[in-house]
């Protein structure tokens, strides 16, 4: 019976796949790899052009080195830092903060998004008072998150949960005022309600905003850190920033940026996906 | 001695002083729904009035009327959906207030969450405290009962708009209701499906005989399935913008399944679409 009501059984199965795998569906197969290795190829031209101006002007002098150093300096820079394990530390400490604030701030703007979301009370009660919050910059909180907190990792843990918060917060309220009135109706007649309702029908709707704002979320993570160390730390990548600036050491500057610009671009692929995931999961 | 004596119908100890476990176990009877006097509006909007009807248990009854005259605000106010604005709906022998866990609703769009599976939405309608493996068994049973149980896995974006509605119907009696209401739940589908439907609605009202309200605006659906259709209208010469109440109430008695060149549906066909103010050639 269900074969018969099928119109094209074929035809849906296919609308079903191409849903399923978005539009490169139609590439798959041996198509597929070659397609995503000329992207990657198409990609590393504009790096690959830079690195190679980069390495011509330091090298035949058309820049001065005390204005930019030659690559091989840099590399020889992570080089020494790597071997003495200050690059390790700087790394690690900076990947940490990012992770605990992201996870507090981003865990939180999501309870706070929801409640805010669904409950016109707590939405008439905090909007107000959160819309002018995320005005204040960023660097505002600093001397404040010091003055309470000292100068330790709780302060800037606090300061990066601060960034990782708006964006989620805000995602997540707005989508959930639009999820589906009829699958929500649908599912209070079946006697869901609360909580309930909330993890089995509003959220799962939500799915693409929270992980929307999530990624916004770890973009404003790096920012605050970078924020934090900048202004009162002895370790961390933004900590090699000034460090470096402070004695001259322009190699180690360009590296930090660099290393900045890698480690947040690898955290949000990660974030993506887990986004895609989801996203098929949910959807 | 007068506190077991106290008058509670079978039907209504069951639906109100069932537990969690004891609902589990046993299926719950057809339950007999009466409005009295029901009115709604809608701010100034007067939608209905005076809406006396009582609805046997285990009767099927169509609600027919013009398309704005009120069937679908009628069968919210049965469901707990919206509260009526006067007078009362009464489900077995308690009155219904708020969205009442004794009915199961078939919604004319099949509303299914579109990142479960057939199978886990119409799981979402078992009640909650129901045993896992009751719950799993009584899914499975209702999958099989509406032809679905191949598609079980599959996403509604993966089945066909008859398939999804064949599911919300199944997920509607999976709460093992009282009362099973259903609005225009055929109406989008295509001609062919719809008739398959209407059969497919039979077979299962023939396997839980729950009382069955069923808002339509197909005269021929309502004559096929119900045991009495209700017209709804306004009086004739009533002002624009009065509220609609009963036009008339018609007996079906012809045994299913029914032709529909049945002398009596042929009649009744006549004489309804006559009140919706359609005026068919007679048949000769």
């Amino acid at each position: 019976m269900s074969g018969q009501l099928l119109a094209d059984p074929g035809a849906a199965a296919d609308a079903a796949a191409r849903a399923r795998y978005g539009t490169n569906y139609v590439e798959k197969g041996a198509g597929r790899l070659s397609g995503r290795g000329a992207r990657a190829l198409l990609g590393a031209v504009v790096p690959v052009t830079l690195l190679v101006l980069w390495w011509l002007s330091t090298n035949l002098g058309w820049v001065p080195a005390h204005k930019l150093p030659t690559p091989q300096s840099v590399v020889a820079a992570a080089g020494d830092l790597a071997a003495s394990g200050d690059l390790a530390k700087h790394v690690g400490i900076s990947v940490q903060r990012v992770l605990v604030g992201f996870g507090i701030g981003g865990a939180l703007g999501l309870a706070v998004g929801a409640l805010v979301g669904l409950s016109r009370l707590a939405s008439e009660l905090l909007s107000p008072l959160l819309g002018a919050l995320r005005a204040v910059p960023s660097l505002a909180w600093v001397p404040l998150l010091i003055t309470w907190l000292l100068i330790g990792e709780t302060s800037k843990v606090t300061l990066i949960a601060i960034g990782a918060f708006f964006p989620v917060f805000t995602t997540v309220s707005q989508a959930l005022r639009h999820v589906d009135p009829q699958l929500v109706e649908a599912a209070r007649a079946f006697g869901l309600r609360g909580g309930r309702l909330l993890t089995t029908v509003q959220l799962p709707a939500v799915v693409p905003a929270i992980f929307s704002g999530l990624r916004l979320a770890l973009a404003q993570s790096w920012l605050f850190l970078v924020a934090a160390e900048l202004i009162a730390s002895s370790m961390g990548l933004g900590f090699l920033l000034t460090d470096s600036q402070n004695n001259g050491r322009l190699d180690r500057l360009i590296l930090a940026i660099i290393l900045l610009a890698i480690i947040g671009k690898i955290t949000d692929t990660l974030l993506g996906l887990v986004e895609r995931w989801a996203e098929r999961r949910w959807t | 001695m007068s506190i077991i004596d106290a008058p509670a119908s079978p039907a209504l100890s069951a639906a109100v002083t069932a537990t969690p476990a004891a609902n589990a176990s046993q299926s719950r009877e057809a339950l007999p729904v009466t409005l009295e006097a029901v009115g709604q509006s809608f701010g100034s909007t007067h939608v209905l009035d005076g809406i006396d009807l009582r609805v046997e248990a285990g009767e099927v009854v169509a609600i027919l009327g013009p398309s704005g005259c009120g069937k679908s605000t009628l069968l919210r106010s049965v469901a707990g959906l919206d509260a009526p604005t006067r007078g009362r709906v009464v489900i077995g022998e308690s009155a219904v207030d708020g969205l009442d866990p004794r009915c199961g609703v078939g919604f004319q769009e099949p509303r299914l969450l579109p990142w479960r599976s057939v199978r886990t939405n119409v799981e979402l309608g078992v009640p909650r405290g129901t045993a896992k493996a009751e719950a799993a068994e009584r899914v499975a049973e209702l999958l099989r009962l509406v032809g679905l149980a191949d598609a079980a896995e599959r996403r509604p974006r993966e089945i066909s708009g008859g398939m999804a509605q064949r599911a919300s119907l199944a997920r509607a009696l999976s709460r093992r209701p009282g009362v099973l209401l259903l609005d225009e739940p055929f109406g989008a589908l295509d001609a062919l499906t719809r008739l398959r439907m209407q059969e497919l609605l039979l077979t299962v009202h023939a396997a839980h005989p729950t009382t069955v309200l069923l808002v339509t605006h197909d005269v021929d659906e309502a004559l096929r399935l119900a045991d009495r259709v209700v017209v709804l209208g306004r009086e004739a010469g009533a002002p624009a913008g009065s509220p609609a109440g009963i036009a008339e109430i018609h007996t079906v008695s012809a045994s299913r399944p029914r032709a529909d060149e049945n002398p009596e549906l042929v009649t009744l066909r006549h004489r309804i679409l006559g009140q919706l103010g359609v005026h068919a050639p007679a048949a000769a």
